[in-house]
């Protein structure tokens, strides 16, 4: 079989397990047994694991478009849209199953953003202005959080605590996955770029 | 007397370059006086990192983002005259000639690159006229000389000197852009924190949490810091204001502010100008006739031009063509600006200096200017009456440093010529040390005039500088000054005198470099010597300066701060001074026993004429004709 009859399949492959994965969560009965749940869960992991692999193969398989900025973009608005599903006090999620679709969806998109991030930054050598630009967002957006929403520090230990209500910091979530993916790599691109540059002149 | 030689001295452009970084640098290094919450040192080191790797860099970006294409096989004859004329000036690399396609305007020629890659650009346009130069033989000297001055600022390493200041400028706003934003957003957040930073009780927050159980209590209070850290912070968070980020901020930016603004609007377009004086003068060096250049330069054909020659050594007054002469003169207003300040030199001034070398050096009024400009920031960085908190420290030194370095390098064409120094040693420090004496008075005079009429205000004053150095959190308690009046006067007195001993120290360093130097040209028998002479001249001048500024300089400012500890380091770093400058004499005076005054090819005893005028009574030998412009 030829080289790129197998990249189709594996393609197809990717589409069908993130499919599977979506189906089956609009499968899930919402009121079942505790056995019949276990199972479906068990299965649901298997897939998610399937799901992570699917979301590399085709980040990496389509990195022409990842590559540039508007790739990065729309991958971004769709994580942050996702993220106000998720966890917004805005847009609250209407039942148990839009809501595990919309968690499912948000780990799967933020693993894609990681992905697309490090697709450009191999690309781009912009890492020390992705540094300095998220420094610079964050310590403003902390201080706006403050000025409009009180004692952060009191929100954040509510929030550690009251895991089932809906959490005024629901912002926070989607900014450290954001910060986690991209100062480490922005870090990491910043000194693979030096080595190759101070390596060729 | 015969005209020197200006590629056989220390190039004033590499001194130039030098002085940009290191006070760039050194005002970098001035933020991380007091406590700071970003971490300078290694930002400094950064910095360092950053722009070289930008100036690694800028080549292929600029290539790629200006379209420039490697010249093709139609352009051949320039490249051949351009491998010619590398190879006869020895360049280590061959530069690469880029074209930029479609532009035919007569942009360029210009040079840049890094280390290794080395390009000549210019426009089609521009291109296709020197090729048609090289094609008719009354004009191609002309196109030469084109390519030989962008080969000598290869040569010379103008691209890796303004390649490098450019990205370290660049590297360096684009930092206190960020630094900016960032100590501003880090500032208002600690406001904006500190009410309940203050009433944070980690105890009393854990237990007003319902249903908690006391393990997740236990492990939520390991998340706060610890009583002792949280008190640091409380007391921190009482001391913020507004008034000191926004103090902080400033004094932290506000050195590289004035002294990029003084580098920026003297210092860099000045060594814009000298490295087209230098590339000039590498011309000259190869073409041996000023006409083809001078021809480069005004654009007016070489024909024309020794016509010009001809007709005015037959009337015996040597004047210019009037076609030159209208042209020059439309241009007149514009020479005063361009020549302080201008990132060009106008064509007269080049012309000038084709005519005679010694036009690229400044006089003794600009080295004042120039010296004292940056000295004057410096001062009113380093040892204003608003930092008296520093007196008698490291600051002081390092603007006294600077001064007799450029001083003495600025001053080396003269020792060449054989002139008398020692007036122009005293004009150019004492104008300084003048400026600065003025700057000193004058801020002394505005503190004694408050301090007299209203004290509590002069209090305000001083407690306001003790705060630009305690930055963030108000932490005064380190800089203590029980009375304000007692440390004005002693202050201002140390402030004063601190000028005396600058500029003693000054004359004597400027003077006892220039000696040295001066000795080192009548060491005719030095193996080598054209080679060497910068290297020998570069080794005296480090050797010299670390003798002023650590064995000299330290302990006469510790005199003057009597209050100041000073520790085995200190007292061991003057010892290695004078130890090492004892050497130092040693080693030299027997290599001038050795190598002076003996003639290079009969070694017999030389007159002690100026030094380009030295010829050898036995051989007739002129002793450094190197050193002296062999053409017209």
């Amino acid at each position: 079989m030829k080289t790129s009859s197998l990249i189709k399949w594996g393609d197809r492959l990717s589409w069908a397990v993130l499919m599977a994965n979506l189906l089956l969560i609009l499968a899930i009965p919402t009121e079942s047994s505790e056995s019949d749940l276990l199972f479906l869960l068990m299965i649901l992991i298997c897939f998610f694991g399937g799901a992570i692999g699917a979301i590399t193969w085709l980040v990496i398989r389509h990195n022409f478009y990842f590559r540039t900025f508007k790739g990065l973009s729309s991958i971004f608005v769709c994580f942050l849209l996702s993220s106000l599903f998720t966890s917004s006090s805005i847009l609250p999620p209407a039942n148990e199953r839009l809501s595990l679709l919309s968690n499912l969806s948000y780990i799967l998109l933020g693993w894609g953003f990681g992905l697309s991030s490090a697709v450009f930054l191999i690309f781009h050598d912009i890492g020390i202005r992705i540094i300095a630009i998220t420094t610079v967002v964050f310590v403003w957006g902390a201080f706006f959080a403050w000025k409009i929403q009180g004692n952060l520090i009191e929100l954040l230990v509510n929030a550690l605590t009251q895991t089932g209500q809906v959490t005024p910091l629901w912002w926070l979530s989607p900014s450290m996955c954001i910060l986690g993916w991209l100062l480490p790599l922005s870090v990491i691109s910043f000194f693979a770029h030096s080595v190759r540059i101070f390596a060729e002149k | 007397m015969q005209k020197i030689n200006v590629l056989a001295l220390p190039s004033q452009s590499t001194l130039l370059f030098f002085v940009i970084v290191i006070v760039l640098l050194g005002s970098f290094f001035l933020g991380s006086i007091g406590t700071s919450p970003i971490p300078f040192l290694p930002a400094a080191f950064g910095i360092v990192f950053l722009s070289l790797r930008s100036f690694l860099k800028a080549p292929s970006k600029r290539i790629e983002q200006e379209h420039w294409r490697i010249a093709d096989a139609q352009y051949t004859p320039i490249l051949q005259e351009i491998e010619k004329f590398a190879q006869k000036i020895q360049l280590t690399h061959i530069p690469h000639l880029l074209i930029q396609p479609g532009n035919q305007q007569r942009s360029g020629p210009y040079t840049f690159g890094n280390f290794r890659q080395w390009y000549i650009a210019m426009s089609e346009g521009k291109a296709d006229e020197i090729l048609a130069g090289l094609s008719n033989s009354q004009q191609a000297s002309v196109a030469q000389a084109i390519l030989i001055h962008e080969l000598y600022h290869l040569k010379n390493g103008d691209h890796w000197k303004m390649g490098y200041v450019e990205e370290l400028f660049k590297t360096i706003f684009s930092l206190m852009l960020w630094m900016l934003l960032f100590m501003l957003g880090l500032g208002m957040l600690m406001i904006i924190s500190a009410p309940d930073i203050l009433a944070l009780d980690p105890v009393k927050l854990v237990h007003s949490i319902p249903d908690l159980s006391p393990q997740c209590e236990q492990i939520l209070l390991t998340l706060f810091p610890a009583e002792k850290e949280l008190a640091t912070i409380r007391q921190k968070a009482a001391g913020i204001n507004l008034f000191l980020v926004l103090n902080f901020i400033l004094s932290a930016i506000l050195p590289f502010l004035l002294s990029s603004a003084t580098l920026l609007l003297i210092f860099f377009p000045k060594l814009w100008r000298l490295r087209e004086y230098y590339a000039d003068a590498g011309v000259l060096q190869q073409q041996k006739e000023t006409l083809s250049l001078r021809s480069a330069l005004t654009g007016i054909s070489r024909k024309f031009l020794e016509y010009d020659i001809s007709s005015s050594a037959e009337e015996e007054t040597p004047t210019i063509s009037r076609e030159y002469d209208f042209w020059i003169s439309m241009r007149q207003w514009k020479e005063g600006y361009k020549k302080i300040a201008g990132w060009h030199p106008t064509i007269i001034s080049r012309d000038e200096s084709c005519q005679n070398p010694m036009k690229i050096f400044d006089s003794w009024q600009g080295t004042t200017v120039l010296v004292g400009s940056l000295l004057l920031v410096l001062d009113i960085l380093l040892s204003s009456p608003l930092t008296l908190i520093y007196i008698g420290n490291f600051p002081m030194h390092f603007s006294a440093i600077a001064t007799i370095a450029i001083v003495s390098v600025s001053l080396i064409p003269h020792v060449v010529q054989g002139k008398k120094i020692w007036t122009d040693v005293l004009r150019i420090i004492s104008g300084i040390m003048g400026l600065r004496l003025v700057w000193i008075v004058f801020t002394l005079l505005f503190l004694f005039i408050v301090f007299l009429l209203n004290p509590s205000t002069f209090e305000e004053m001083m407690r306001m500088a003790i705060a630009s150095v305690a930055r963030y959190a108000g932490d005064i308690q380190s800089i203590e000054v029980p009375d304000f009046s007692e440390f004005l006067i002693r202050a201002s007195l140390i402030n004063l005198f601190q000028i005396l001993i600058l500029f003693i120290v000054s004359i004597f360093g400027v003077l006892s470099n220039l000696f040295f130097t001066g000795r080192i040209l009548y060491w005719f028998k030095f193996p080598d010597l054209q080679k060497r002479l910068s290297s020998l001249i570069y080794g005296s001048l480090a050797a010299n300066l670390f003798f002023w500024s650590v064995g000299v300089l330290l302990p006469l400012t510790w005199l003057l701060n009597s209050e100041q500890t000073i520790g085995f380091l200190g007292w061991g770093g003057v010892v290695c001074a004078w130890l090492f400058f004892i050497i130092f004499l040693v080693v030299f005076f027997v290599l001038d026993r050795h190598y002076a005054y003996c003639c290079n090819q009969c070694n017999s005893k030389v007159p002690d004429n100026k030094p380009l005028e030295v010829v050898c009574p036995a051989c007739k030998k002129q002793q450094l004709l190197w050193l002296a412009r062999d053409i017209a």
